[in-house]
């Protein structure tokens, strides 16, 4: 079994809180926001990672830790074997090459006052990469790849020209273009209407598989996990709780967490049984964590232990990670 | 395909034409800068159109009532008013416009800087901008102009350094805003350095605005410069200005002949107005209020 | 009575591109205690459907035809005065999201007093907060709350006083604009939950719109498909779920992730929503339909009933095609 393409080692990422100046008078503790509270995960090359988790479980900070957008408070990233948290000018502009993020709003991630081609162009540009002549060509070529046909009628266009589904693929252009090995997409199909969603995940499969890219797709929609995941991991207030392969997880949820979450999502069908798991109270704040397992105060089956001492991600079955100590 | 070599001035007219389909911001625009065009080009063909030389003595009575060969009058000196506002706005002018250009030199790039650096370079800055920016404005410009001198260029320097402030911190907040966007983000996990996301990736969004606080930012100098000639720390007396010729047409105004100072305070306030109108119509096209 | 009955609404916005036809010819009805699901994408219309239900379009936007007969009322019809009488408290809304709904300056218990005062100025503070205290209770909130802030909130517990202050005055009729949509699953499901437990123990009447078919399927008594400002198809949930005849609703149910279920691949539907800013003549949604023929370009076919109690607008149906 070669090395993970991506190896996170007991991250962590605490953000401090801005001080009151009152606070910083009488000298009280700083505060930080645990967005990320110690992650160890392995992403293998050519896989489909799905992170899922709510708001506020630090999937998106992660996401961003992996592409050196933050650098981590604690712990280790190794991307290809090399560490990515010590680098800096040259050695972080090659790093950058090689992993890439599609964002969750196409409108936002998209200058307004740039043309798709140049915004699709402009990796190429910032790493020197040919001549503006070759440039345009190869960003005709990766428009054409996302399905833009022809691809010179879109490319002096600007954003506000385009609907939502169309400047996400130019979004998916953008990031493929440096050819990267590393795609992180956060939320990609979030904002975009139901009856288009699958087509843009397509596409993102498609080009995974064309280009060989390994995909870290974050979402709180369960169902892409379920659709197009090759492993799973799921995230509860900046700690992984449960990780598996796709069959195995939804087969067998272990983590109560877990269980809720897929008992959650409403089912369109009326006549569903509905057994739900409903899990009282919210997310915690990423500030003062409860102390043991962080989920226990809203977990249906805690006890004594749960409080005291936080679990340990095991393998309990080959391949199944649960952070939970019903069953250590 | 993108026609790299075709030229501005062709789409900048058409602009113009289209504006009117923006609803009463459009309209705005179009009347204020007609009135801006019209009054500079005047003031530009001035040598060419004065029926009498605006700055000769005598060549009617004094104080005498507009006429036929003296439209708008004279003055104490005998001057014609008519010809003297025609080309009295060009100082006026000279020194608004410098003004602006000095403020958006300095203004727009501290502006980008401090909303983008560390509080360590956002702290100081913010700090005497903040200074600046408490002062009563004609106050703090006649202060400067007092110690500067006479001239164009210290008359501009002084109203620029009282809107400096003005332009620093609508750009430092939204740039604030801006950098937190994905957009910069992913400039920088593309691979882009900070140069590029200021002046490549923010610096276009936030020109929009600067547009709407020049347009003001001119009006303002151009009352301002006005006042500033009025209280006597305007430029040269000799040649023709609305700002002075108010200023004089003071004394004749007790004797009862008020054309001499309706006239020039009109051309300000028509001046002025111009700008604002741009300004105000620019704020309202560009405003996302219009779109669902 | 039936406490709604929508006639032929039509909703346009004036926008820079000409008239942007919003909602075109909505026919509809409610009855007391039923819920009905609107399901749509967007710029289907929905939203502007829910706020013509209050008279509350905004302007460039305007009802330009149609009547909305609430308990009998076209509210219309209704002067100022009496239009700010039956909002809150015979018709509510919710909206979608909760974090900008609420004034931050104001504490949830102040918002309460007031949305109480609005319609009778004369209420002692005291009880106003003893009845804000009471409708808390029966969301899950404990009374304590009621002397934070907004920004003390988490988001659902948000939602979960927007629903609380619509139902303060006892409306008969509470509409829900994607109410769950910015809240994460979890919350989602809770909010759903209580929704659902509102609509028996206080006998209201709902209108929930949203784009989630899985949400409308557990708590949606009868379901209207919207598409293009219209409405093309209306039934029971369970028949909407069973028997489609729309085929929009058809694909619509089939790219639906059903986590329960075993298919492992999801559809979509080529082509994208239309642009309302540009008439369409015929059908909305002939451009993107498997089983477009001739007259749907051409004609708009109207929502008729196909099946008693199952309404369809589409030319499948007209004459003995199917």
């Amino acid at each position: 079994m070669s090395d993970p393409l991506l190896l996170f080692q007991d991250v962590k990422m605490h953000f401090p809180v801005k001080r009151s100046f009152l606070e910083g008078l009488v000298g009280a503790k700083p505060k930080y926001v645990r967005a990320v509270d110690g992650v160890s995960l392995g992403i293998e090359e050519r896989e489909v990672f799905v992170l899922v988790g709510e708001s506020g479980s630090g999937k998106t900070t992660l996401g961003k830790l992996s592409l050196r957008v933050y650098v981590p408070t604690a712990g280790n990233i190794l991307f290809d074997g090399q560490a990515i948290t010590g680098l800096s000018g040259e050695a972080l502009k090659k790093f950058r090459r090689t992993s890439q993020m599609v964002y969750q709003d196409p409108g936002a991630a998209l200058n307004p006052r740039v043309r798709i081609g140049d915004a699709i162009a402009e990796p190429l540009k910032f790493h020197s990469i040919g001549t503006e002549v070759e440039r345009r060509e190869r960003a005709f070529k990766m428009m054409s790849r996302v399905g833009f046909d022809p691809p010179e009628e879109i490319y002096s266009r600007f954003p506000h020209e385009l609907s939502g589904g169309q400047r996400q693929r130019v979004v998916i252009a953008r990031a493929l273009i440096l050819n990267p090995k590393f795609v992180v997409a956060d939320e990609p199909v979030a904002m975009l209407d139901v009856s288009i969603r699958a087509q843009i995940l397509k596409l993102l499969l498609d080009l995974k598989r064309e280009m060989n890219l390994t995909l870290l797709i974050i979402t709180h929609d369960i169902a892409i996990a379920k659709y197009f995941a090759d492993r799973i991991g799921i995230m509860y207030l900046g700690k992984i709780v449960e990780r598996a392969d796709r069959e195995r997880i939804f087969r067998n949820p272990m983590h109560p967490y877990t269980k809720a979450l897929f008992s959650s999502v409403p089912v369109p069908d009326p006549e569903a049984a509905k057994a739900r798991m409903i899990i009282k109270g919210e997310i915690p704040s990423a500030i003062s964590p409860p102390p043991g397992c962080t989920f226990n105060p809203r977990c249906p089956f805690v006890f004594e232990k749960c409080s005291v001492e936080v679990p340990p991600l095991l393998e309990h079955e080959p391949g199944h990670f649960v952070a939970c100590h019903l069953y250590s | 395909m993108k026609k790299e070599s075709d030229s501005r001035i062709r789409p900048a007219i058409n602009f113009f034409f289209t504006l009117p389909k923006f609803g009463t911001g459009g309209v705005m625009v179009v009347i204020g800068a007609a009135i801006v065009i019209i009054l500079v080009a005047m003031t530009i063909l001035s040598p060419f159109i004065t029926p009498h030389s605006p700055i000769q003595l005598s060549v009617g009575p004094a104080d005498a009532a507009p006429s036929l060969s003296f439209p708008m009058g004279t003055n104490r000196l005998g001057q014609d008013i008519f010809s003297r506002m025609i080309a009295g706005g060009s100082t006026m002018m000279e020194v608004a416009g410098l003004a602006v250009a000095i403020c958006f030199l300095i203004g727009v790039p501290l502006g980008l800087l401090a909303g983008y650096s560390r509080r360590l370079i956002d702290g100081p800055l913010s700090l005497l901008m903040d200074s600046l920016y408490a002062f009563p404005g004609l106050v703090l410009a006649i202060a400067i102009a007092a110690v500067l001198g006479r001239g164009v260029v210290n008359l501009a320097i002084a109203i620029a350094v009282v809107y400096i402030p003005t332009y620093f911190r609508v750009i430092r907040s939204q740039v604030l805003t801006m950098k937190e966007m994905p957009f910069v983000e992913a400039v920088k996990v593309e691979g882009g350095g900070t140069l590029n996301i200021l002046f490549r990736q923010i610096f276009p969004n936030v020109l929009p605005s600067v547009a709407v606080i020049a347009s003001i930012n001119v009006a303002d100098a151009v009352i301002t410069e006005a006042g500033l000639t009025y209280i006597g720390l305007g430029v040269n007396a000799a040649l023709p200005d609305w700002g002075f010729d108010i200023y004089y047409g003071y004394q004749s105004l007790l004797a009862g002949a008020w054309w001499t100072m309706l006239f020039p305070g009109l051309m300000v306030v028509l001046l002025a107005g111009g700008f604002t109108f741009i300004g105000e119509g620019l704020s309202e096209v560009l405003n996302p209020r219009l779109r669902r | 009575m039936t406490l709604l009955k929508v006639q032929g609404l039509n909703v346009s916005y004036k926008t820079m591109k000409g008239e942007l036809k919003a909602v075109q010819g909505v026919d509809f009805e409610l009855e007391q205690e039923e819920t009905l699901g609107i399901v749509g994408e967007s710029a289907c219309g929905k939203s502007t459907l829910g706020l013509a239900l209050l008279n509350l379009v905004p302007p460039p936007g305007r009802v330009t035809d149609g009547r909305i007969f609430l308990e009998g009322e076209d509210i219309l019809s209704l002067d100022n005065e009496r239009l700010r009488r039956t909002r809150g408290k015979v018709v509510s809304m919710i909206f979608q999201d909760p974090m900008t709904s609420l004034n931050p300056v104001k504490k949830i218990g102040e918002h309460f007093v007031e949305a109480i005062r609005a319609h009778n100025p004369r209420a002692r503070r005291g009880e106003a907060l003893e009845k804000a205290g009471k409708i808390l209770g029966e969301l899950g909130i404990s009374p304590d709350r009621m002397a934070d802030y907004p920004h003390q909130l988490s988001g659902g517990m948000k939602q979960r006083i927007m629903i609380g202050l619509s139902l303060i005055l006892d409306p008969k009729l509470l509409i829900a604009d994607e109410p769950t949509t910015s809240l994460d699953v979890v919350i989602e499901a809770q909010i759903l939950d209580l929704l659902r437990q509102l609509k028996s123990s206080l006998n209201l009447s709902m209108i929930l719109i949203t784009h989630n078919l899985g949400i409308v399927a557990e708590v949606a008594d009868k379901i209207a498909i919207m598409y293009g400002g219209e409405i093309y198809e209306l039934a029971e949930t369970k028949t909407i779920f069973k028997k489609p005849l729309f085929p929009y609703t058809q694909l619509l149910l089939k790219l639906v992730p059903n986590i329960a279920s075993e298919s492992t691949s999801l559809e979509w539907i080529p082509g994208s929503p239309p642009d309302l800013s540009y008439a369409i003549s015929g059908c909305k949604f002939a451009a993107r339909c498997p089983f477009v023929f001739d007259p749907c370009r051409k004609e708009r076919p109207s929502l008729r009933d196909i099946e008693p109690g199952h309404r369809a607008a589409c030319h499948l149906y007209d004459g003995g095609r199917k």
